[in-house]
């Protein structure tokens, strides 16, 4: 098993693919810079309007507020994007190329054609499309700080954000060390990228069934955004389905972002919409593969 | 049976009512290199993925060295290296990378096997490059090598000459030839190009409408009605002596359209020799005599009804 994943990991990662990956994200590091710095230099101009009687960090906030608009907040700003707008693209994208392109290809012919176990086969796909977002998750979550530090430097307290449960406006504010807001922060990128596994696993399946990685990368996006649209949107009308919705999911990570209030059971919960769709987009193409004729 | 290395046994195969293979049985003896040909729709790519069980059948048995192919998928095709339709790899990969992956071989052995192979089939300077700067040449041996590995000795190769140009038919038709002389490899090889599976193949079936026609060795196939043309003087007395002489054992004797002199003698068994000594004896100088070119084309097209065919074509 273990060297069939490593011939899928050395099959994805020779994708030119990859490039794009990295021009998008620097593309968005640029972006993002560029929008920060608008409102670190708006945060400055507010600074020194103390207001007498206030607690500490909102004190901290009024009086140098642009001290909190630092490299680690920059990250987490930039990690929404890169978490909910870029990630999931190139999952899809990933995950759809799986199975459909080897179809479209012909190279899935050759290897089946040697009664090489197919269930082996579909796992160890599912596995090294996990094990390259996870990847990319975590070194773009690095740079992504990285940039950051470098440009906006690092404070040694942090605000805390989104807290609450998930899509609900904050109701509480408060700050934390540097350090507890870095840890939160990869904890954070590290649900994302099991969330996002999750996610892509919807192109996995429909790769599955059709001969194009980009009818199987399309497919994932449309549910994703149907699923964006109806916990966001008409979520009034969409209460009994909300909890299994892939966005609620995704939407799990902004737990992460501060270690003192974590809803663990929401993760919990979230963890177990995450292996419902894990086992069903990995189960279906076991047996398209097992009984589909080549 | 033991010394065959595939068997298939009435195997039956329906896409919705069209029958593409229709109780197909053959059989393909270890160390033969034996050619499938057939027209299209006969059924050729049909066998092939039953028996590489890409296709499962609907009635019928396929074992590989004994072994169901059916029941025991990896066992039975564990020594077994195939590549039906044209050979497709990992355009952005090297040729090694290719092998590695596609063949799961690994270790010690199988590196020194793998380029043990690669030298052989003539890639061995081509290993590190990308399959993407391979000519269609080089990538026929790369699937002749990924066959072989990573310990195969049963073959299959759909049309491996399709699309060579001269030159890359000569080399692959020889590499083919080659394998079971020096690997001691069993080769299953289909084609279009009736004159290549004529030169490569030891032994021979022919497919139509989903049944073999014919099969059997190469030799056996082609002696079945053989045509002989005679190049003599008189060639109208040597017609009559010839008639007079074989009677039933001529199918037709005629003169050849567009050669002068030459006569056309259909038989019933290969009977050259015969032919040539009645002629002298009788005092006719036979200046050539020679089996008629393109043979198999022949018994091929009499065999799948293609001649008729032809001909229908030619009236209307």
């Amino acid at each position: 098993m273990i060297l069939s994943i490593y011939h899928e990991v050395v099959k994805l990662t020779s994708q030119k693919k990859h490039y794009i990956m990295l021009i998008g994200f620097a593309f968005l590091m640029f972006l993002m810079v560029l929008v920060f710095r608008h409102i670190h230099d708006d945060l400055q101009k507010m600074s020194g309007n103390m207001v007498k009687g206030m607690p500490y960090f909102l004190s901290m906030l009024v009086n140098d507020p642009a001290k909190l608009c630092d490299g680690l907040m920059f990250a987490r700003f930039s990690g929404f994007i890169l978490f909910w707008v870029v990630m999931p693209i190139f999952s899809f994208m990933f995950a759809g190329e799986s199975i459909a392109s080897e179809l479209q290809d012909g190279t899935l012919r050759v290897y089946l054609s040697r009664g090489y176990s197919r269930t082996r086969l579909v796992i160890a796909k599912f596995v090294s499309v996990f094990l390259i977002i996870l990847f990319y998750t975590m070194v773009f979550a690095v740079l992504n700080m990285l940039v950051g530090i470098t440009f906006f430097g690092l404070s040694k307290m942090q605000i805390t954000l989104f807290m609450g449960a998930p899509g609900e406006v904050p109701s509480n504010v408060g700050l934390v060390s540097a350090n507890k807001a870095i840890v939160s922060y990869y904890c954070a990128a590290l649900y994302s990228a099991f969330a996002l596994s999750a996610t892509s696993s919807v192109s996995f399946l429909i790769s599955a069934f059709v001969k194009r990685m980009s009818v199987a990368a399309t497919g994932g996006m449309v549910f994703f955004f149907v699923s964006f649209i109806l916990q966001f949107v008409f979520a009034q009308y969409a209460k009994e389905i909300e909890p299994f919705l892939i966005t609620r999911v995704m939407d799990g990570y902004t737990q992460m972002f501060t270690i003192d209030a974590i809803n663990w059971d929401s993760i919990i919960k979230s963890a177990a919409v995450m292996c419902l769709y894990w086992s069903v987009c990995i189960t279906v193409p076991v047996m398209v593969l097992n009984i589909r004729e080549y | 049976m033991n010394d065959c290395v595939l068997t298939v046994e009435n195997v039956v195969k329906s896409f919705g009512k069209f029958k593409a293979l229709d109780g197909a049985s053959l059989s393909i003896p270890k160390g033969s290199i034996f050619g499938i040909i057939g027209p299209n729709g006969a059924g050729k790519s049909t066998l092939l993925r039953i028996v590489t069980s890409l296709a499962h059948p609907d009635s019928g048995r396929v074992t590989v060295n004994g072994i169901d192919v059916e029941s025991s998928p990896k066992k039975a095709l564990a020594g077994t290296g195939a590549i039906v339709d044209s050979p497709a790899f990992y355009p952005d990969l090297s040729a090694r990378l290719n092998l590695d992956i596609l063949s799961r071989g690994h270790g010690k052995k199988y590196r020194a096997r793998r380029e043990e192979l690669a030298e052989y089939t003539g890639i061995a300077g081509w290993m590190n490059h990308r399959v993407r700067e391979f000519s269609l040449g080089m990538r026929q041996r790369l699937a002749i090598t990924l066959a072989l590995l990573p310990d195969s000795s049963f073959v299959i190769l759909d049309e491996p000459t399709n699309g060579l140009d001269p030159s890359g038919i000569v080399d692959i038709r020889n590499l083919i030839r080659n394998l079971g002389a020096d690997l001691g490899a069993t080769v299953l090889v289909t084609s279009h190009m009736l004159g290549e599976i004529e030169k490569i193949c030891s032994n021979l079936a022919i497919l139509n409408h989903g049944q073999i026609a014919a099969e059997g060795k190469m030799e056996d196939i082609l002696r079945r009605s053989p045509v002989t043309l005679i190049r003599t003087t008189e060639p109208g007395r040597a017609e009559a002596l010839l008639k007079e002489t074989f009677g039933p054992r001529i199918i037709s004797l005629k003169l050849k359209e567009n050669e002068e002199n030459v006569l056309r003698v259909e038989t019933s068994d290969d009977c050259a020799a015969e032919l040539n000594e009645t002629l002298v004896k009788n005092g006719f100088s036979v200046s050539m005599l020679e089996n008629e070119p393109d043979r198999l084309e022949r018994i091929f097209l009499q065999l799948t009804g293609g001649e008729s065919a032809v001909r229908n074509e030619v009236r209307s």
